[in-house]
């Protein structure tokens, strides 16, 4: 292997037909899979460093260049003019177009102003205000935190400048979206944008001459910013994340019962992996516990044949962080089913809008499709539907037989245009129920990077259509690409409303992980609206609280209610919860946290010790700790099944638990860490790292020991925080 | 991308903020950069409709250059004459360049490549701050494939054995495993 050929696998930029022998020889080379790494850490954090979102023109510049976008290029001139000559010619043609546009456009509007001007009151503006350039100072914080900063305005007081706090400034990247200055001014609002385009039209190129000390910011360009705020792309702000808060301790007496839906999603770990591969502490609200725990394959029995589709093991430790506590772990094992002589019918759907032209975007997308193509056989049929501006089918429904064709299609794929989400989504939909294989695997598989940027696409209209079309049957899987415009909320949300699961993919490993070794788990769903419910025993557990799933709860009565969705177990899938459980026999003082504050107007009685006797049932009286029940539905069915497990505690400590116990306790930990939680307790790094080692195991895909360098890698970022 | 004026707003969406860092990193001023940018995207306008889909990256990365670098010449011929006028800008708007060059990793990141021989500089350039692919690069430098990889090799190398003499502690944490 030549050096370059390192560097090229790090940058993503190894020709096709080199891609597997190198990987081979990376990986029977440790040395050089070290080294590669190296290679490959210092160009992620080389281009992290060096794409500024910042750098930008400024809002008049891109309002004129939008403006300049709807005037046809002028054809007139001849080549042989020198570049300045024509540059100013058009620049004069251009400028007298928009000033003739306006003009007309001006006398035309006059008479119906007050009814059309756009009018903004002092709150509006204060919601809509949108950083310009945030303070530099601030650049860092802006990285580790997707939420926006509010910036520096570049014009203040529009009108009310009296009033503290009230700054008007355009958006950011306030972008005339395609279809607005693609379209002729059929509406009143879009001849407000061309009108004030003109004006920011003069301005800028009166200041390309060098005139700057004239400059002076154009006043209305604020009004055609707030005019086409909501179809502007939000490129520089980068990334949104659901806020959640987590669960507290819940009292037994009070609340005996928790429900919530199963996860299977995998993205946060991927994308947790993802900003401390560059050197940086995700957000907390990036850290979803759940999804950490439930990214490791886990090795523990599936259920016996011809019997329910998965297995259910609970098994009870010491808890590292709050040693006094116990921790319950439950597992969940889907059956294995094999895909390769399943009947399939697979979609991708694949964005293809100019934000997906990044090598960690598009050509990974061509990657994973092309490995999982490598595994389809002639059972399996492939469609290929991509969406931009517009959507389209690129490749009918082919035989998986047929690689050639589906490879050729795939090869094609080129990024360009705006993000028309819905209409790929439903045309995604379509194919698939077209070619609808009853009892076979029926699958959309979404590959975006989630910015839904044009046309009807707010996150709740998308979610309604996913909803509806999830109906016909068809299951959804959602695989999120690329940095630093993920929308991460929208396509859990899409996943969790499709019938499916959602996975990120940061690489070619990754890729690999969820298409080819985890395949039957992402495309073969065996069980649907999968939710578990715990009764906790009073008489022998004071407390509880569900580690994870903040975003997963059930009302109680959801249980029963087969109307309510829940999420989908795939084949061969471990999905784990765990509780933090305080024993009911932990004396009250010696507790490390009060669960509350003693009443003021109550007695103590149902506050913290167990219930009265007589409000016990006989069952409460054996030694369980709770009963584990789950309910399912068959992929195909409509009525829910129950399964239910009495769970008892042997008083296991922590030495003696099982590995894979110790392996999910430290990852959960490391959450806890990630998330600096309030129930962190005695956490350390060092407790997480031991724990993970412990539970390391044999490791045949080596997920446990990059684990392993994750908690090494956040170790050295917060020192700071207390150990 | 059909329509004239659409293709020409997808190009400006998606290739504003390459196009602005990299003429920054001739330019070393955002407002020169800004201008040169703007520069570009008005020669594209006369341009697009002789631009085929695939060349339009390199061919704006390449108008961008020598812009950045005319800019750059006239300028260093008129500033002295005309820094009192500069002042009176900088102390008047936020200044943004400044502010951006707090950001120290970043600006030493910039610092370093620019130190670089003139190719692999132009290599790395387009690779980390354009975000262009191989095959783009090799057409705005009008080399080979191959070449470009033993190019963006050897600028990674070289940044990345001074970036570590550098900063030997940030080095160790970006590369500890």
């Amino acid at each position: 292997m030549k050096p370059e050929q390192i560097t090229a696998w790090a940058l993503n930029e190894l020709p096709a037909e080199d891609q597997p022998k190198i990987e081979a020889a990376l990986q029977a080379d440790p040395d050089v899979l070290y080294q590669a790494d190296e290679v490959k850490s210092f160009c992620d954090f080389l281009s992290a460093e060096l794409r500024d979102e910042d750098f930008a023109l400024s809002e008049d510049q891109r309002g004129a260049l939008a403006a300049l976008a709807a005037l046809p290029p002028p054809t007139a001139l001849a080549e042989s003019t020198p570049w300045w000559r024509r540059y100013a010619i058009a620049n004069i043609a251009t400028a007298a177009a928009v000033v003739v546009i306006s003009g007309v456009l001006m006398i035309k509007q006059e008479k119906q102003h007050v009814t059309e001007e756009f009018v903004l009151t002092g709150d509006d503006l204060k919601v809509q205000a949108a950083p310009v350039l945030p303070d530099k100072a601030d650049a860092r914080k802006k990285e580790m935190s997707p939420v926006p900063q509010p910036g520096k305005p570049s014009v203040t007081g529009l009108g009310d400048a009296s009033r503290p706090g009230l700054v008007a400034s355009p958006p950011a990247d306030a972008f005339i979206a395609p279809d607005v200055v693609a379209a002729a001014p059929p509406s009143p609002v879009l001849r407000n944008v061309e009108l004030n385009l003109g004006q920011t039209m003069d301005r800028v190129i009166q200041r390309s001459s060098m005139d700057r000390q004239d400059y002076a910011p154009p006043e209305i360009p604020q009004r055609f910013g707030y005019v086409v705020e909501p179809q502007y792309d939000r490129k520089a702000n980068t990334e949104t994340y659901s806020q959640f808060i987590e669960n507290t301790v819940q009292e037994v007496a009070r609340v005996p019962l928790s429900t919530f839906s199963i996860d299977v999603d995998t993205a946060s770990y991927s994308n947790v992996r993802r900003f401390l591969n560059q050197n940086m502490l995700p957000p907390q609200e990036a850290v979803r516990i759940e999804e950490l725990v439930n990214y490791f394959p886990y090795d523990i029995d599936g259920p016996a044949a011809d019997k329910d589709p998965f297995a259910v093991h609970v098994e009870l430790s010491q808890c590292p962080w709050q040693p006094q506590h116990r921790l319950a772990r439950i597992a969940i094992k889907g059956q294995e089913i094999g895909m390769e002589h399943r009947n399939s019918n697979l979609v991708f759907l694949v964005d293809v809008s100019g934000s997906m032209n990044e090598p960690n975007k598009l050509p990974l997308v061509q990657q994973s499709l092309r490995m999982l193509t490598e595994r389809l056989g002639e059972e399996g049929r492939v469609s290929l539907v991509v969406y931009a501006g517009q959507s389209g089918v690129v490749l009918p429904s082919t035989n998986g037989m047929k690689k050639a064709e589906i490879l050729a299609a795939v090869d094609n794929l080129r990024a360009g245009g705006g993000t028309h989400g819905s209409a790929g989504i439903k045309l995604a939909y379509e194919q698939a129920v077209s070619g609808f294989i009853k009892d076979g695997v029926n699958r959309v598989i979404l590959c975006t990077d989630g910015d839904f940027n044009v046309g009807t696409t707010s996150p709740e209209e998308l979610e309604k259509l996913i909803a509806e079309k999830a109906r016909s049957g068809v299951f959804l899987s959602v695989l999120g690409y690329g940095s630093g415009n993920l929308q991460d909320r929208t396509m859990e949300t899409l996943a969790d409303k499709g019938n499916g699961n959602y996975a990120y993919i940061d690489n070619l490993a990754e890729a690999r992980k969820v298409l080819v070794e985890q395949m039957s788990g992402t495309l073969v769903t065996i069980a649907k609206d999968v939710k578990v419910q715990v009764e906790f025993n009073p008489a022998q557990v004071r407390g509880y609280r569900l580690i994870g799933y903040e975003n997963r709860l059930l009302a109680k009565e959801d249980f029963n209610d087969d109307t309510k969705d829940a999420g989908e177990i795939g084949a061969g899938h471990t999905v784990t919860a765990l509780y933090e459980i305080v024993p009911a026999s932990l004396p009250l003082d010696a507790e490390p946290q009060p669960l509350v504050d003693a009443l003021k107007y109550q007695n103590q009685v149902a506050a913290a010790s167990p219930l009265p006797e007589e409000k016990l049932t006989p069952a409460a009286e054996t030694d369980e700790v709770m009963t584990v029940k789950l309910r399912y539905k068959k992929p195909d069915g409509n009525v829910s099944q129950l399964i239910e497990v009495p769970v008892k505690d042997e008083g296991k400590k922590l030495k003696a638990a099982s590995r894979e116990f110790k392996f999910t306790a430290s990852v959960a930990g490391f959450g806890l860490l990630l998330r600096d939680s309030a129930y962190k307790g005695q956490l350390t790094w060092d407790s997480i790292r031991q724990l993970a080692r412990e539970g390391k195991g044999p490791d045949k895909n080596g997920y446990r020991g990059e684990f392993l360098q994750l908690i090494e890698k956040a170790a050295a970022m917060t020192p700071s925080r207390p150990q | 991308m059909s329509d004239p004026s659409h293709a020409f707003t997808e190009i400006l969406q998606r290739y504003e903020r390459p196009l602005v860092r990299y003429a920054f990193s001739f330019t070393a001023d955002l407002e020169d950069a800004r201008d040169v940018v703007q520069d570009v995207f008005i020669k594209l306008h006369h341009h697009l409709a002789g631009l085929d889909e695939d060349h339009i990256a390199p061919w704006l990365f390449t108008v961008c250059k020598n812009r950045a670098l005319d800019h750059h010449r006239k300028n260093s011929r008129i500033i002295s004459m005309d820094t009192e006028t500069l002042e009176l800008e900088a102390s008047s708007e936020p200044g943004p360049s400044e502010e951006m060059e707090t950001r120290e990793t970043a600006a030493t990141l910039r610092q370093l490549i620019g130190e670089l021989p003139d190719r692999q500089r132009e290599a790395v350039r387009l690779k980390f701050i354009a975000g262009l692919d191989y095959k783009q690069i090799s057409e705005a430098m009008k080399t080979s494939m191959g070449n470009v990889g033993y190019l963006i090799h050897h600028g990674v190398e070289s940044l990345r054995k001074r970036w570590q003499s550098i900063d030997p502690e940030a080095a160790l944490a970006i590369s500890k495993h």
